[in-house]
């Protein structure tokens, strides 16, 4: 059997753990323009007055989204699966950027136009 | 053939026949070396009777997922050939976004018709063939696009020449149009670029089809869910079955080593076309 390399596992669950928190921070930053854009004008009222709301509960989280966002949540994967050899191709973008490949940097510069251009 | 998803069925059933169904076109479509969306659109379109648009979106999502949890085992081995994938893929996108308007805007009867005959003619690639000889100088646009490279063999390292590359650049524009066209990998023409035409070795040959064949599908994925032809219900059960039927299929296809058991999957991918033929003369 092969000797468990620690060191290596600790080094993937930081890296884990930082790429975790980087989709975490990147689905509250577009929920919360996705909320402003539609509710920008409304005023949080209950953030002055006493009270828990019940509303924002781990229980209470799933509840409603299993009423009104299942299919979302699908979508979303969908959406990753899709956005997946767009990172695919930022990366290879990036080893020309670091090789200083003009040539392959713009051509993979133009793929990932492309790609872009189906998505938007 | 009547379908086997009716209108009065609820979700849940759908979704297990689905996903049942998925399991088996993701076996099929690895060992036959086909990809799963040979399989998934005709088994969604005429053994389910889904719109074939709709078949087509669920078919390239399935694609890219398994695209994807391929390549990562291949890349780390050194065989695909990363600038020839990209550079590659600058005219297989843009074929694939003529593919997809192109699909979008022909009728269920001719897109039976052209899956059909695409079915017919990927199967009779797919038989084995005996090497050729391989270049043993470089060549002018291969040196130019940087194009030669090595990979690991029995006998160390080898080293390959490109050639051909302004027609099978010119041929992945089509391998790309009917990826859109049919929600297929079009891994059997991407192949046949790289291989046939360009004289790349077999093992590059096919591991950098894999690591394309998920770019171009995303390509037309994107203008797919955009159109609203990628729809959540039907995804889900088919994309999570397909990737468990491939990495099913995919270990078996590496031992096996007898090409007799192969002709047995491309036989049932010509009957898949014959019954796509069959559908398009019939007003499916």
């Amino acid at each position: 059997m092969k000797k468990v390399n620690e060191e290596y596992i600790l080094r993937i669950l930081d890296n884990l753990q930082y790429i975790s928190v980087i989709i975490a921070s990147l689905f509250l930053v577009f929920g919360g323009v996705l909320y402003l854009v539609y509710h920008g004008k409304e005023v949080p009222q209950h953030i002055y007055s006493d009270g828990a709301q019940e509303f924002y509960g781990f229980k209470s989280i799933f509840k409603q989204l299993s009423h009104e966002y299942s299919l979302i949540i699908i979508q979303i994967g969908v959406f990753l699966i899709i956005i997946t050899p767009l990172l695919r191709v930022l990366s290879c973008f990036g080893t020309f950027v670091v090789e200083r490949d003009y040539l392959y940097m713009s051509i993979s510069g133009f793929v990932i136009l492309t790609l872009l251009f189906t998505l938007i | 053939m009547i379908p086997l998803v009716s209108e009065i069925m609820e979700n849940s059933l759908i979704s297990l026949i689905l996903f049942l169904g998925s399991i088996a076109a993701g076996f099929i479509g690895a060992l036959s070396g086909q990809g799963g969306g040979a399989i998934i659109v005709p088994m969604l379109a005429i053994g389910f009777g889904v719109d074939i648009h709709y078949a087509i979106g669920a078919s390239l999502v399935a694609v890219i997922a398994t695209s994807t949890s391929a390549s990562l085992t291949y890349l780390k081995a050194g065989y695909p050939n990363l600038r020839l994938g990209i550079l590659l893929e600058t005219s297989a996108t843009v074929g694939a976004i003529f593919g997809v308007i192109l699909g979008t805007s022909l009728g269920k009867q001719t897109l039976f018709f052209v899956f059909g005959m695409m079915l017919v003619y990927s199967a009779f690639l797919s038989i084995p063939k005996k090497d050729h000889n391989r270049p043993k100088k470089p060549y002018k646009w291969g040196t130019f696009f940087k194009l030669d490279g090595s990979y690991p063999s029995h006998e160390g390292t080898r080293e390959y020449y490109v050639r051909n590359v302004s027609f099978g650049w010119m041929l992945m524009f089509v391998a790309g149009l009917f990826s859109g066209l049919l929600g297929i990998g079009s891994g059997a023409l991407t192949v046949v670029a790289i291989d046939k035409v360009m004289q790349v070795p077999f093992r590059v040959a096919t591991t950098t089809s894999n690591f394309m064949i998920g770019i171009t599908a995303a390509a037309s994925a994107g203008l797919y869910l955009n159109y609203g032809y990628i729809d959540p219900i039907l995804v889900m059960p088919i994309v999570v079955g397909t990737l468990i039927g491939s990495s099913l299929g995919a270990p078996l296809l590496a031992k096996m080593h007898t090409p007799r058991l192969r002709i047995v999957f491309i036989i049932l991918i010509l009957v898949l076309a014959a019954e796509m033929l069959y559908n398009s003369l019939n007003g499916a």
